[in-house]
This record gives C-alpha cells, sequence and structure tokens, in this order.
C-alpha cells in the first residue's frame, strides 16, 4: 500500500513537472519563431535588394516575369547598366503586418521610376521564397502583409 | 543529473535552432538557380563587351585582319548564342540558356559598316571577326 501509493505520487509530480515544462516550451517557442519571422524576413529583403542591384549594374535583360519591372529600367536606360546600391535593410513589425524599408544609393536620372521598378521586383522576388505568397498584388508571409518600401538617397 | 533530462533539453535547443536555421535555408537554397543565371548573364556581358572591343582592335588594324573567338558557355542541346553588330553601330547578342532568354546590347566604338551576325549553337561554338575591304572603307564582319 505504502510502496504504491509512492509509486503514483512520483508520477503525478513528474506529469506535473513535464506539464510547466511543455508549458515553458511553448512559450519560448511562439517568442523564437516571431524573431524567426523577423530574421527570414530581413534576409529574404536584403538578398532580393542586393541582387536588383547586381541585375541592374550587370545590365543583361533576362526574359522572366520577375525581372520584367527591373528590364523595364535598364531598356530606359538604353541598355546600359543602372548603378545603385542596397545601404539598409529595416524591417518593422506592427499588428497590421511588416513593413520592410530598403533604402537604396542611386544617383541616375528619374528616381522614380527606379523606386517604382525595384519595389514591384522585391515583391515578385520574395514571392519566390517558400513561406511567402503574392495574393492580389499583396506580399504575405505567413499570412500577414508585407508592405515593401523603396528609399531612395 | 538524470540522463533523459539531459537529452530533453538537448531536444528543446536542437527544435529552436533548427526553427531559426530553417527559415534561413529555405532563402538560400532558392538562391541557388538565381546565381545561375547571374552567373549567366554576366559571362554573356564579358562575351559582348570582347566582341566590341575586338571589333574595334580589328577594324583599327585594317582589312585582313581575322580574330577567331569561342563561346564563354558550354551550350547544349537547344541553347544557341546569337551575336548580331548593326550597321547603325549597336552589337546585340541574345542567348537561349538553360531555358531563359538573355539580351546584352553594347554601343559600338566604331562603325562595323554592314550588319553581320553569328550563331553559335552546341558543336559550333567558334566564330570569326573580320574586317574586309569594301571600296573605299573597311567593314568588320561577324562570320
Amino acid at each position: 500500500m505504502r510502496c504504491c501509493s509512492g509509486r503514483g505520487q512520483t508520477a503525478i509530480e513528474m506529469m506535473l513537472i513535464f506539464g510547466i515544462m511543455l508549458a515553458g516550451l511553448v512559450v519560448v517557442l511562439s517568442s523564437v519563431s516571431s524573431t524567426s519571422s523577423g530574421t527570414t524576413l530581413a534576409y529574404a529583403a536584403r538578398t532580393s535588394g542586393s541582387y536588383a542591384c547586381s541585375y541592374l549594374q550587370n545590365g543583361v535583360v533576362v526574359n522572366d516575369t520577375v525581372y520584367d519591372p527591373l528590364n523595364r529600367l535598364i531598356e530606359d536606360n538604353n541598355y546600359s547598366p543602372v548603378q545603385c546600391r542596397l545601404l539598409s535593410v529595416r524591417v518593422v513589425e506592427s499588428t497590421s503586418g511588416y513593413e520592410v524599408t530598403l533604402t537604396f544609393e542611386y544617383s541616375g536620372p528619374d528616381a522614380g521610376t527606379f523606386k517604382t521598378g525595384v519595389e514591384e521586383f522585391v515583391v515578385l522576388k520574395m514571392a519566390r521564397y517558400s513561406g511567402f505568397e503574392l495574393s492580389d498584388g499583396v506580399l504575405l508571409y505567413r499570412g500577414s502583409p508585407v508592405r515593401v518600401k523603396v528609399v531612395v538617397e | 543529473m538524470r540522463k533523459g533530462q539531459i537529452s530533453i533539453d538537448l531536444l528543446f535547443a536542437v527544435t529552436i535552432i533548427s526553427i531559426t536555421v530553417m527559415g534561413i535555408m529555405s532563402v538560400a537554397l532558392n538562391e541557388k538557380v538565381e546565381s545561375e543565371t547571374f552567373g549567366t548573364a554576366a559571362q554573356l556581358r564579358l562575351l559582348s563587351i570582347d566582341v566590341r572591343d575586338t571589333m574595334a582592335r580589328v577594324y583599327v588594324a585594317g582589312p585582313g585582319m581575322v580574330a577567331v573567338k569561342t563561346s564563354p558557355l558550354k551550350l547544349n542541346d537547344g541553347e544557341w548564342i546569337n551575336i548580331t553588330a548593326y550597321q547603325n553601330g549597336s552589337l546585340v547578342v541574345r542567348a537561349f540558356i538553360g531555358g531563359r532568354e538573355y539580351t546584352v546590347v553594347q554601343r559600338l566604338q566604331v562603325s562595323p559598316g554592314v550588319t553581320s551576325s553569328v550563331m553559335l549553337t552546341k558543336g559550333n561554338e567558334t566564330f570569326r571577326i573580320e574586317a574586309v575591304k569594301a571600296g573605299e572603307r573597311v567593314e568588320v564582319l561577324l562570320r
């Protein structure tokens, strides 16, 4: 009798400890997951942004829907390379989704066209990564909308 | 410390690390295809610059000068590179490689005088840049 009630008590204690550990895990994992989202988003934005500049500097037109916005920029520039550089990437998370701001150094003519072209490209390019999708022109990351903004300096 | 405790701690750590790493990995794996495209584009650009400069050099050397060039890229079945020098002074390199079409345009430093074009395909990856005399002028041809 004495042995068996003791064993039951140990089992219940173990269940309690495991319960606390699992609850802790849920709390930790959700915060890790949200940090990881920010990291992935920043990484994807940085890769797309610097790729846009490499592509523009190369000045070779590749026939693919993703590159259409950049191809227009190269064609506008008479097929000569467009000089630009990615300066910084900022990701701000809010309740209504994410806002990604990419800052570029660009001194060529018509900064407005450059801005819209690169913005379109970054959205199309990011939509190709897993976890991202494009629905009705809005970029979604794991269901929350991502707003891409390009700033020219 | 009991053995079981160590392994469950390790499990938690591995789970947390792998969540972060997998997000970055998925982006990085996507990059492989893109970097291949970029590599091909860069090589085509180099080819266009090389042809442009060689045409200028052949023009300066005068009639009878011939330069032999080879495609920097290994072409497979169905892939091609088309190099056209237009009379108006632009050089256009078009290519179809790995299911994608590429276009590079260069401004020639000398007027070729005539429009000429070469088509490079598998097993036919060499072409010549020649300067020929046409009346009073020198023409630069691709063939």
